[in-house]
């Protein structure tokens, strides 16, 4: 998974941005996220939007090691603050008859059923 | 210094109402330039505040059919901040007032939803979200569950805490004939009774349905004046004595602390400067508790409570009327309803009521001094107001 860390201050982001919010550079270096991350908050969802087949369709936010967060559909069946995750490419979502594609974050904790 | 004032402020009933968007718009108008005295030929400019009319009422240009409507010619422009388009677009009258060009705006808004599923509604709300948030399944609640759960874990919240926030919101709209949803709810029947998982089930965990807004119709309409040319009209002038207003990352993840709405620290911050006075002084706040963490989450950020201490001042009863500082007198986003674009608007038609002591059954005793915040996005950006009872 590709990130983008400001040429001038440092700070990574998993969106690509024309002007770092930190300290207006328009410099960037795409960055590799790397293979783990750490999961800071999630929710699960029950009333799921459409284009979703998950249900309940588990959400949250991820810190890399770089500093950067990245939001995306946790894959996991126990999502608990704190545990390690994997970034995943995956379908996420149907809209308008298209598949869009995007990472997710799995669970690789041994002992779980994978989805 | 020019200062601005309002005349009249008034609202439809919010809930599943049979008019349509323009009766929406309309009718509020109506009553509210009969209510300031006036002609609709004395106003002299217009601004709607609307989200969705054209996905959900294929109706846009609602500035020139309210014009039209009302048979004035005058300029005209509809406001969208997402939720927070009624104080988004009062701001902009202020400013209009203020700035020497105009004396008398009309600022009318609406929103009519409740024709349209659940789902429809839900996907175009998502719309304010950050694409590529929203491209992994993200709505607006699974955004205010994900700040709920930090929160909560930071600083000791349980779910009874939020339940409390929708008792007292539901208790304060009994005594509001305008209100949505007048309905008390305990938090033992929310949390505790063994059709809780019917009557209140999960939407979003830790967020259930009664830690949710509903989806509602309704319109609410507010003139606008110089002070001096208000005096003419109305012994119970209510003057905006400021406004703040800021934006964060639209999206969540990139917030430096997901659990804090900066966006509402910084535009509370503005207001209280521009007025001169200070989060001490508030009589009575109306605050947008889309969902009740929300509520918890903006009293702390507009500078009322201390961070991570608001579901104390809850369980106190300090946020209810004769507490400290009484919050949603009128139900609240919870349950006095949220039409969209009418949200906003009806906050300031509240303060309004509260400070001429017109909040029959609910008013809060010898209020001066009311605020509101009103949020766009998921508290991307936000619009804070202060306003004062007249002299």
């Amino acid at each position: 998974m590709e990130g983008y860390k400001c040429a001038k201050c440092g700070r990574v982001y998993s969106i690509k941005r024309a002007v770092c919010p930190e300290c207006t550079s328009r410099e960037f270096i795409t960055v590799d996220m790397g293979e783990e991350c750490v999961l800071l908050t999630y929710t699960e969802l029950w009333v799921t939007p459409t284009g979703v087949s998950e249900k309940p369709l588990r959400l949250g936010i991820v810190e890399f090691p770089n500093g950067g967060r990245a939001f995306g559909q946790i894959i996991t069946e126990s999502p608990t603050i704190g545990i390690k995750l994997k970034p995943v490419w995956k379908q996420l979502k149907e809209e308008d008859g298209k598949a869009l594609w995007g990472f997710a974050f799995q669970d690789e904790r041994k002992g779980l059923k994978s989805i | 210094m020019r200062k601005v004032a309002i005349l009249g402020a008034t609202m439809t009933k919010f809930g599943k109402l049979t008019q349509g968007l323009d009766e929406l718009l309309l009718e509020p108008s109506l009553a509210a330039i009969e209510s300031s005295k006036l002609s609709e030929k004395d106003l002299d400019l217009l601004y709607i505040s609307n989200m969705l009319g054209g996905e959900l009422t294929k109706q846009v240009s609602l500035g020139t059919m309210l014009a039209d409507e009302l048979g004035v010619k005058i300029g005209a422009d509809r406001i969208e901040n997402g939720p927070a388009a009624g104080a988004s677009a009062i701001k902009d009258a202020f400013i209009a007032i203020k700035s020497g060009l105009f004396d008398l705006v009309l600022v009318a808004g609406a929103e009519k939803m409740t024709h349209m599923a659940t789902e429809v509604i839900s996907e175009y709300i998502s719309y304010m979200l950050h694409p590529v948030e929203r491209m992994s399944g993200a709505t607006l609640p699974s955004l205010g569950a994900m700040l709920a759960r930090l929160y909560m874990k930071q600083y000791s919240v349980t779910s009874e805490d939020l339940a409390m926030v929708a008792v007292k919101n539901h208790k304060n709209a009994l005594n509001n004939p305008y209100a949505h949803l007048q309905k008390m709810v305990t938090v033992d029947n929310l949390l505790h009774s063994n059709e809780m998982e019917k009557i209140n089930p999960m939407v979003a965990d830790p967020l259930r349905r009664f830690d949710i807004s509903p989806i509602s119709d309704g319109g609410a309409a507010v003139v606008l004046a110089e002070l001096e040319i208000a005096k003419k009209y109305t012994d119970l002038p209510v003057t905006i004595e400021g406004f703040g207003q800021a934006t964060d990352s639209l999206a969540l993840h990139e917030r430096s602390a997901p659990t804090d709405i900066n966006a509402v620290k910084e535009a509370s911050k503005q207001a209280f400067k521009m007025s001169g006075i200070s989060p001490d002084q508030i009589d009575v706040a109306e605050l947008h508790d889309a969902f009740t963490i929300l509520e918890l989450v903006e009293s702390e950020d507009a500078g009322f409570f201390e961070k991570g201490t608001a579901h104390k001042m809850v369980r106190e009863g300090q946020t209810e009327i004769g507490g400290k500082l009484p919050i949603n007198t009128s139900g609240g986003l919870k349950a006095r309803g949220h039409p969209l674009g009418a949200t906003g608007l009806s906050q300031v038609v509240e303060l309004v009521w509260q400070l001429r002591g017109e909040a029959r059954g609910r008013q809060v005793p010898s209020a001066t001094y009311g605020f509101s915040v009103n949020l766009g996005g998921f508290g991307s950006n936000a619009v804070s107001l202060i306003l004062k009872r007249g002299d």
